[in-house]
């Protein structure tokens, strides 16, 4: 208690210095950004790039543009944010109650746990065979996968945040005389919510991993499709407008989790 | 003596707790044996029910009949080849890239927001381009590979820096350590534990991202020989595929688990 003053202290003097260099790192990432850029289009323009590895940035550039409004890529889009958020919804749901199965019987969460991390290197991918003649070639195997691929962060995840609330709220609860919902509603799940929320934030990011890497290998439609496609057509530009855009949707979605996150663990300290 | 049973009675409590902390490590390591058994059973058991799953001995014949006439080891040497070796190079690159990440705040809030960023792009969608660059084999796969460990080994290594307690560092400053000291009596203990975690990740993410290449194009590897047996419709075949690759998955992850766990409890 007595050390807190001192580094608030502190951290105020070093978020005073952070601030006379605010600029700094934020135009510093900026003129790299813009100088890889530049570097690569010499490159390219020079030829010592050929067009099938990497167009010109310029030229990718252009092609995102004049595509973003055809109705091919609002068809992909679709597609790929359609099953992202299907598989999202049920990874992590079902993640969830996993996690907290495990937390409550402690003896199963030991005994599963070596295979659960082991399955962070699982490709679920290779089942897909399976999956496909079960299912057919569409928004289900690929849903499936990548559901599985989200499931796993935020099992581990749900598991441990549980276990850190510790013992002094639930024993207040008790002496308090709550029921179970009443429990879980008003003391597990909102202790529990600012590490819980990184396992949901990685179920997304794994679920979108996984939808992209799905439709790339095999499926009928969607981004990582396209991607496939452009490459076995060789139409370099269009496949690095493709790549590009799927950059640009996963950074999007990551920022706006990103915020909540700070949000949530801003409210809980 | 007074003092000589004092000494004798917390040693025979510790005894007893740590024969208790014996007993249910044991009953943990027997739950986790019991968990390989129930899911052989499983299978067993749904593989009598539907026709599109083999027998769990008609996969062990396969596998074995694999590494006897040996059409599984030159894949399985090349993935490995693969993953390990594109592990190693995002190592060689990510860890003193984080260690100098970790120590400077403004290299941090430069380059951290564009490391984060890549992290969470699906970077198995860069493999096209890799092969443009090194054509269709090992190379392009090693790669692959390397490009998807390198950023989850700077971003843990990056953080495990930063959260080295400052009052140890200034313990070894005041101890007048050299940079070189610093770095291996205060930082190298204060985060092997986090890194070799960064590892176990990183090999994860290089695993599957190998064997995804391998499923979209390479001349050999596990990823080919999956589709190929489903190609064959050759089921005991690719079972005992999918088995093989979970079995090294579990391995390596429990290896670099076990030693990650070793290195904490040191601390």
């Amino acid at each position: 208690m007595t050390a807190e003053p001192l580094t608030q202290a502190g951290r105020l003097v070093a978020s005073g210095r952070a601030r006379r260099i605010l600029l700094a790192p934020r135009l510093a990432r900026w003129v790299l950004v813009v100088a890889v850029l530049g570097v690569l289009e010499l490159l390219t323009r020079g030829g010592a790039i050929g067009p099938l590895i990497l167009p010109p940035p310029t030229t990718i550039a252009d092609t995102l543009a004049s595509s973003v409004t055809t109705a091919q890529f609002r068809a992909d889009l679709a597609r790929t944010a359609s099953t992202v958020a299907i598989a999202a919804a049920c990874g992590i749901g079902a993640g969830a109650v996993l996690g907290a199965l495990l937390w409550r019987v402690r003896l199963l969460g030991q005994a599963l746990e070596p295979y659960l991390i082991a399955l962070y290197a699982m490709p679920t991918i290779v089942f897909y065979p399976i999956l496909i003649s079960a299912l057919g070639l569409g928004v289900g195997p690929v849903a499936v996968i990548a559901a599985l691929m989200a499931l796993i962060p935020v099992t581990i995840n749900v598991r441990v945040a549980l276990a850190s609330v510790g013992s002094v709220l639930p024993k207040l609860g008790r002496s308090l005389n709550v029921s179970r919902l009443r429990m879980w509603r008003s003391i597990m799940l909102p202790a529990a919510t600012p590490l819980a929320f990184t396992g949901v934030r990685l179920g997304f990011v794994y679920a979108t991993i996984g939808t992209v890497a799905m439709e790339f290998i095999l499926s009928n439609a969607g981004l990582g499709f396209r991607i496939a496609v452009d490459y076995r057509n060789f139409d370099g530009a269009h496949m690095w407008a493709m790549i590009v855009a799927v950059a640009i949707v996963a950074i999007l979605v990551n920022l706006v989790l990103v915020g909540i996150e700070r949000r949530i663990r801003r409210d809980m300290l | 003596m007074g003092a000589a049973t004092q000494v004798y009675a917390p040693s025979r409590a510790a005894s007893g707790a740590r024969r208790r902390r014996m007993r249910a490590r044991a009953t943990v390591a027997l739950a986790r044996l019991a968990v390989v058994g129930c899911m052989v059973a499983a299978w067993a058991i749904t593989a009598t029910l539907t026709t599109s799953i083999p027998s769990f001995g008609s996969t062990m014949t396969a596998l074995a009949d694999g590494f006897g006439e040996g059409w599984i080891t030159e894949p399985l040497g090349s993935t490995l080849r693969g993953a390990f070796g594109g592990l190693a190079l995002a190592a060689l690159v990510g860890l003193p890239l984080g260690a100098v990440l970790g120590r400077s705040r403004w290299a941090r809030a430069t380059l951290d927001p564009l490391l984060a960023g890549a992290f969470v792009v699906p970077r198995v969608v860069l493999y096209p381009a890799l092969l443009g660059i090194f054509g269709i084999g090992l190379n392009a796969k090693l790669a692959m590979a390397a490009l998807a460990a390198f950023f989850p080994i700077v971003l843990i290594t990056a953080a495990a820096v930063r959260d080295v307690p400052e009052r140890l560092v200034r313990v070894g400053r005041a101890y007048d350590c050299t940079r070189w000291q610093l770095a291996r009596k205060i930082f190298l203990p204060a985060t092997a534990a986090p890194v070799v975690g960064a590892v176990r990740l990183a090999f994860s993410v290089a695993f599957v991202n190998v064997i995804i290449a391998e499923l979209f194009a390479s001349d050999t590897g596990l990823g080919v020989l999956v589709s190929q047996a489903y190609g064959q419709q050759d089921l005991p075949r690719m079972f005992a595929l999918v088995t093989l690759i979970f079995v090294i998955a579990l391995v390596v992850n429990m290896v670099l688990w076990a030693s990650e766990r070793t290195l904490q409890s040191r601390l």
